[in-house]
């Protein structure tokens, strides 16, 4: 099963609409809760940086019996320093997006610290790509 | 304790979900950060916040949080319970700071549980360190405010803390 939803640079109404549609979607088919939530946090984390550093994106699940597969792919400025913006604390967000209660630097690490696999290539001037595997518990998480 | 004892407690209103009153709340944080809220919380856990978005409702939405109770007299807009209301997750809303508000909780049993870096697990075990002995003792010192009191009056006079 896959899911693909658009995310929209700057549009902090919609904001976490993606992801709170791929954990509903993950709960109708069964998924257990501690894993639909983990998904749902990597890929609410992965939903906010486009809409807090990007122009536009896609966010896509693909749900298989064996894993939850959550990508997020942008147009935007991309990340110049990859191992920097890996690191608790560092954050280059605005200050207007700091006043919402973002921008702690925590983001990418979060997707990391969630996912049982983490990818990230980035291009200045391009975009950024996220991958995140979550292996779903063996034996029939699924119906 | 229940959310009940939760509004009783910090006198607080409730803007949406009066069903989920009876629910049991084992455990509390105070954030005003939605990414470590995202990093630290567990599941169902309440939160006590001065943040008041959509995103916070959102966030909790999808940590499975069991509450949100807005502090310092800060009211949500109509958008944002109604966001809470369909989302199920019951939204209180308290004059008290958000020092306050954790520390009446806590006084009444509500302990924290967060996994915050270098957090202790619970009060107790704050207590029982900060008295000197491990945090393995911790059941000892737990469950009994008298006893914790006794060894924080402890730690506070003992030599090591003397100038």
């Amino acid at each position: 099963m896959r899911l693909e939803c658009r995310v929209t640079g700057g549009d902090f109404q919609a904001a976490g609409e993606a992801a709170a549609r791929v954990k509903r979607a993950l709960r109708q088919v069964g998924v257990d809760p501690e894993t639909a939530r983990r998904a749902a946090i990597v890929a609410y984390e992965a939903e906010m940086n486009i809409v807090i550093h990007a122009s536009r994106g896609i966010l896509a699940v693909d749900i298989s019996p064996d894993r939850i597969e959550v990508a997020a792919d942008d147009e935007g400025p991309g990340i110049p320093d990859i191992s920097l913006a890996m690191q608790e604390g560092y954050s280059t967000a605005p200050e207007h997006v700091r006043e919402m209660g973002f921008g702690a630097g925590l983001g990418l690490p979060n997707m990391k610290r969630y996912s049982d696999q983490f990818h990230i290539e980035s291009t200045v001037g391009r975009g950024t790509s996220v991958r995140m595997v979550i292996n779903l518990p063996s034996k029939g998480s699924l119906p | 304790m229940r959310l009940r004892d939760v509004m009783r407690i910090l006198d607080a209103t409730v803007l949406t979900g009066e069903d989920k009153l009876d629910q049991e709340i084992e455990a509390a944080c105070g954030c005003d950060l939605i990414s470590d809220l995202l990093a630290f919380t567990r599941a169902r856990m309440l939160v006590l916040t001065g943040l008041v978005t959509p995103q916070i409702i959102r966030a909790a939405e999808m940590m499975d949080l069991s509450a949100i109770v807005f502090v310092r007299g800060k009211k949500p807009t109509a958008e944002i319970v109604s966001m809470a209301k369909e989302a199920g997750i019951p939204v209180l809303c308290t004059s008290y700071p958000l020092y306050e508000s954790a520390g009446l909780l806590f006084e009444a049993g509500l302990r924290g549980k967060c996994a915050w870096p270098g957090a202790v697990t619970s009060g107790a075990d704050a207590v029982a360190r900060a008295s000197g002995r491990e945090g393995g003792n911790a059941p000892a010192a737990g469950g009994d405010g008298g006893n914790a009191g006794d060894s924080e009056r402890a730690a506070r006079g003992g030599p090591r803390d003397a100038p």
